[in-house]
């Protein structure tokens, strides 16, 4: 099963990856651009004077930190420990409204070993999620972008307690909608451009996976799968989720260096979950972030999703 | 308005966010908390509280006026472990990495009824075949025999194959699980598949929908289908050995076969355990495991107290007997057998 899971999620990558080449390289020879107009076709104030190209930004994340598992289902313990994030998002500038609209895919998988306070026990955790969304840019006054928009994405894993008899593992998956917001502000240090952004997502409405309060998963093997769908929303199923970076512009690709909060958890049945972690993010984004200034020379006007 | 709208969702986005982070419960790893937690998790999780007409309550201010901050854990240890025996329930257990604590009288104050030495050189004569967690052997040309020790033991459908097809000339088989002490509930369909030739109503499961001493699930009727078609199935008589000493998935499987077409269970009444467990665990690392979901025969009756032999087949194997050779509850079934189909004694020595 987790070998098929992780040959799914490279399969993932690799499509995006080839998916996203062509449509970067792709481009017929344009006439050149002037500065000036690609302020003013940003606006959408005058025509594209030049072919376009919206390339694939491809970002490559790792993250590592600490991570906090309570689920009563299991234990009425908090168990502490560390957890392991690999993640890509891929990005896409749309060309409806200006430019304005963009689009976005991410995935990630993620595993986290955690102790109980008796440091006696350990809660192993796996889980993985696919989310796919539009968003609306606005670029503000001083530099500053604004993105706001809305995903769908599901996500599933498990929490597995070796130490329990017949309640060893928590199974959480769900579908659901989600709404984002990020803002971005480029800036300068010497000759480096650094792009920070703080990108939250908010899970709104979702059917997630609970058994009841006291139901065996044995039952479920059984065929009792009465109940174990649920409507989420705030009251029931929150989650956030919040990514602090720093892309730095190295060379022709950048360096994202950044922090993520993340927090999943759940009432239902009687039952309290409660997902967090802190991690230390570091990720690679191959093209770059778009923040050198744009040559007269050059033959597409790029129109980037990142910034 | 805009402001106005502002102000009412902010709050109402704070709230349900935090409606949904019920805090966790809280207790201190001292002397006190974790008799609390121990407490707690019972209250919360134990399924026969009424059936068995426990005050918990009670039983738990009783025994915390033992609980001094002073006390070591070893000293802890006991008298959380008195406390749970006021359950009378072998599946609940308390572990700590100097003890485990075990409620033995299920089966301590009863008959063993059996010596797997005696049945071992008397009636098998050191001599079986053996596939899978079964042992399995012709007593003779018209009796099979079949002995499996533990519900944990996998059971191979390949083995079971081999053992039925070798008594497919049989007219009876002694399916023995005496000190079987259960294991998994999994085994339990692997093995009831090659008795029946049709879905049957094995019996009930519910489950605890709240920390309520009555919050309880719908019984859900447990089905067990036949074995595929190319296994091999016994669909003639079986008698099932039994004794105190059958415990949890082997009491499940008792109450399974009992009242299935040609099945007669001899031998003593089981040690029940029909309550599928759950565990817990407390601050300073011990683990708790407690009975949850209480299991139900098919006719709705809790199998908690054990399952009774078939009318007139109680037998007991007395010490002294088996001492030298004899096993009564197995030298019953063969007469039985022999009555049944009326066929001639089987060599036993």
């Amino acid at each position: 099963m987790k070998k098929n899971l992780l040959v799914l999620f490279i399969l993932i990558l690799t499509v995006q990856a080839v998916y996203s080449r062509q449509l970067t390289y792709d481009i017929p020879d344009p006439p050149e651009c002037s500065s000036d107009s690609i302020v003013r076709m940003l606006e959408g104030q005058m025509p594209m004077c030049c072919p376009v190209s919206r390339p694939i930004t491809q970002i490559y994340m790792a993250e590592i930190g600490g991570a906090s598992n309570l689920d009563t289902y299991l234990s009425p313990l908090r168990y502490r420990g560390y957890g392991m994030v690999l993640a890509g998002q891929w990005s896409k500038a749309l060309p409806w409204m200006d430019n304005r609209w963009l689009m976005r895919f991410d995935s990630r998988i993620g595993f986290s070993s955690a102790l109980n306070p008796a440091r006696n026990a350990r809660m192993l955790g796996f889980d993985m999620s696919v989310v796919w969304g539009p968003a609306f840019t606005w670029r503000l006054p001083m530099k500053l972008r604004l993105t706001a928009g809305a995903d769908v994405g599901m996500s599933a894993g498990v929490l597995y307690l070796p130490r329990n008899s017949n309640n060893p593992a928590s199974v959480k998956a769900d579908v659901g909608l989600a709404l984002t917001v990020s803002g971005a502000y480029p800036f300068r240090i010497g000759r480096l451009n650094i792009l920070v952004t703080d990108e939250v997502r908010l899970p709104t409405l979702s059917v997630f996976f609970s058994p009841d309060y006291g139901e065996p998963y044995y039952e479920i093997y059984l065929g009792n799968h009465s109940g174990l769908a649920h409507c989420g929303w705030w009251g029931n199923h929150f989650g956030i989720d919040n990514l602090l970076a720093f892309d730095l512009d190295i060379g022709p690709s950048a360096l994202r260096l950044g922090y993520r909060y993340s927090l999943r958890s759940s009432w239902i049945n009687h039952i309290n979950t409660q997902i967090q972690s802190h991690a230390f993010v570091i990720g690679w984004i191959p093209h770059g972030i778009g923040l050198r200034a744009t040559s007269p020379s050059r033959k597409a006007f790029v129109i980037n999703s990142l910034y | 308005m805009r402001f106005k709208i502002y102000t009412l969702v902010l709050p109402v986005f704070l709230l349900t966010a935090l409606s949904a982070c019920h805090d966790a419960p809280e207790y201190n790893n001292d002397n006190f908390g974790n008799f609390d937690a121990l407490w707690q998790a019972v209250d919360d999780h134990y399924c026969f509280f009424d059936e068995k007409n426990i005050d918990w309550k009670e039983i738990g201010e009783k025994y915390r006026g033992l609980i001094t901050p002073e006390m070591n854990s070893i000293a802890l240890f006991d008298v959380c472990a008195e406390m749970l025996d006021e359950l009378r329930d072998g599946h609940v257990n308390l572990s700590a990495s100097f003890n485990t604590s075990y409620y033995r009288r299920w089966w301590t104050d009863y008959p063993q009824d059996f010596n797997l030495r005696t049945l071992q050189e008397y009636y098998l004569k050191f001599d079986w075949y053996s596939t899978g967690g079964i042992i399995y052997k012709k007593l003779s040309p018209s009796i099979g025999y079949i002995y499996y020790p533990s519900f944990s033991s996998g059971i191979s459908q390949t083995g079971l194959d081999y053992a039925l097809a070798l008594m497919s000339d049989c007219d009876v088989l002694i399916f023995d699980i005496r000190d079987n002490g259960g294991g998994l509930l999994s085994n339990i369909k692997t093995l009831v598949g090659r008795f029946i030739s049709r879905d049957i109503t094995a019996g009930f499961v519910c489950h605890k929908t709240g920390p309520g001493h009555n919050d309880f699930s719908d019984p859900y009727r447990i089905v067990y289908s036949p074995a595929d078609a190319d296994r091999v199935k016994w669909l003639k008589p079986v008698i099932v050995l039994t004794n105190r000493s059958c415990f949890s998935s082997a009491n499940d499987f008792v109450a399974t076969m009992k009242g299935l077409d040609g099945v007669t269970v001899v031998g003593a009444r089981t040690g029940g355990g029909g309550g599928l467990p759950f565990s817990s665990e407390l601050p300073n690392g011990w683990s708790v495991r407690f009975s949850a979901c209480p299991i139900f025969d098919r006719k709705g009756n809790s199998t908690e107290a054990g399952i009774d032999p078939d009318p007139g087949c109680e037998v007991h194997a007395s010490e002294g007997e088996l001492a030298v050779g004899k096993d009564a509850i197995l030298d019953f079934a063969i007469e039985f057998a022999m009555k049944t189909t009326l066929l001639p004694l089987p060599s036993r020595r």
